[in-house]
């Protein structure tokens, strides 16, 4: 997918999130996170970097700007950890999309992550990433083949029948 | 990858060496098909995840194509043209799904046709491809991918089909089981049975095409000016098509063959003209076997006695 994009193309996305990211600092601004412009720009290059290691495809401005909103007032988050867990968790977030089958709507997945971070982790990226989101995308897996299951029995049933 | 795509391919290169598209033209048009590739990928994840994997982003994006494709195929050559540049992708999209919609339809009225055709013969593949094509129907999802063809097809043609997929495949696949169900139909069940029996005694459990074994030898037949009604081809018969086709080369025997299969369907009341360049199709297909077991002394393993 890499190769279809323009160059232009890809630069004005980069342009839309960096803009987008300004404007958090507004609202971070009371807890006491900022972003500085060298900041900005290397998350936005992590993104890249982190899709590309995830294989997947982003059109959109992407997800930082939901995962700051949702992460700015934890307690676990200061001035000086700011930019490093904003982009651990930009890497969580794409690979656990992945391990979820996309089973789990952004908005959800970024919810589970603020409840484990926040309550059962208490600010641990690594336990947050060897284990409860781990446990809560094995379950969402284990949901969905049983799912099939029952298609499948029902299926077969109906062939019977 | 599919003709559809190499379709859509083809009408811009011819676009841009005709001038009729400059290059900012072709690199417009490629942002405009990543825009409705994000657009699609929005839709299909009902507008719930900013992100895909690259794996459905290149599914997504083949079916866009193959959908496209398959309108401006029906459009022709200058014509599409002119619609790539004149209308936005996500119309074009819109026309080729609809596109699609009245292939399905079709393919469903064919799906009926090979049903109330079907051959009185048992053959476990044949079965399990008419359930198959049934399920077809249900597993398709045309809105996002087109391409695919979401059904375990086994049963061999005459003349397979190499380049289609989709519901193109599959219409064009039908249309040859009807008429190759048709052509059975005009010789009498017994004699068919009798001689697939003789061709492949499991004929009913193996993957074996039904009608190939009855028009070679009617083709045979009808080379010698022999009663095709019979199917049968007796060592005498044979020994008179040998001689025919030993001196001739084998593109000298596709021409002959060609005329035999118009020969045959003369006699049988094959009058279209579809029907007539399938059966042609198949008789040019026969050639090279027929010379391979001339050349390895066993013609009696293609031209059947029973």
């Amino acid at each position: 997918m890499e190769g279809l994009l323009p160059i232009d193309f890809s630069g004005l996305l980069k342009q839309q999130t960096a803009d987008e990211l300004r404007q958090c600092n507004a609202f971070t601004g009371v807890y006491g996170l900022q972003l500085s412009e060298k900041q900005i720009q290397s998350l936005i290059e992590k993104r890249f970097e982190a899709l590309r290691s995830t294989g997947r495809v982003e059109f959109g401005q992407g997800i930082l700007k939901k995962l700051i909103a949702e992460f700015c007032d934890s307690p676990f988050i200061t001035q000086e950890n700011y930019e490093e867990l904003i982009c651990d968790l930009q890497d969580s977030f794409y690979y656990f999309k992945n391990e979820s089958m996309d089973l789990f709507s952004d908005d959800e997945l970024i919810a589970h992550m603020k409840y484990f971070f926040d309550y059962i982790c208490r600010g641990d990226m690594d336990y947050l990433n060897g284990t409860s989101l781990e446990a809560l995308c094995r379950g969402k897996r284990n949901e969905l083949e049983s799912d099939v299951c029952e298609q499948n029995e029902s299926e077969v049933f109906i062939e019977e029948l | 990858m599919s003709n559809q795509k190499a379709h859509l391919y083809q009408v811009s290169a011819s676009a841009l060496s005709s001038g009729l598209m400059t290059p900012d033209d072709a690199a417009l048009l490629q942002q405009r098909l990543l825009d409705l590739l994000g657009n699609t990928a929005a839709r299909y994840r009902f507008f719930e995840s900013s992100s895909i994997t690259t794996e459905l982003a290149q599914e997504l994006l083949s079916s866009i194509i193959y959908t496209i494709g398959l309108y401006l195929k029906k459009c022709g050559m200058p014509e599409a043209v002119r619609q790539l540049k004149s209308m936005t992708l996500s119309d074009l999209h819109r026309l080729g799904i609809k596109e699609i919609e009245e292939q399905i339809l079709m393919g469903k009225r064919l799906l009926d046709q090979v049903k109330l055709s079907a051959p009185e013969i048992t053959n476990r593949s044949y079965r399990d491809t008419l359930r198959e094509l049934g399920a077809f129907f249900l597993r398709y999802d045309h809105l996002y991918f087109s391409h695919e063809t979401p059904s375990a097809i086994e049963y061999p043609l005459c003349n397979p089909i190499s380049e289609l997929n989709g519901i193109e495949f599959i219409c064009e696949y039908l249309r040859r089981l009807v008429f190759e169900n048709e052509f059975l139909r005009r010789f009498d069940a017994e004699r068919v049975k009798s001689l697939l029996y003789k061709y492949c005694a499991d004929y009913s459990t193996l993957l074996i095409n039904l009608c190939e074994p009855v028009a070679v030898n009617a083709l045979g037949l009808a080379l010698i000016n022999g009663n095709i009604a019979a199917l049968t081809i007796k060592p005498k018969d044979r020994a008179q098509i040998e001689d025919i086709l030993r001196n001739r080369t084998e593109s000298e025997t596709v021409l002959v063959f060609e005329k035999v299969a118009d020969a045959v369907c003369d006699i049988t009341g094959i009058s279209a003209y579809t029907e007539q360049a399938y059966l042609q199709s198949i008789a040019a297909s026969a050639v090279p076997r027929l010379k391979a077991a001339l050349k390895a002394g066993n013609l009696e393993n293609v031209l059947i006695t029973f």
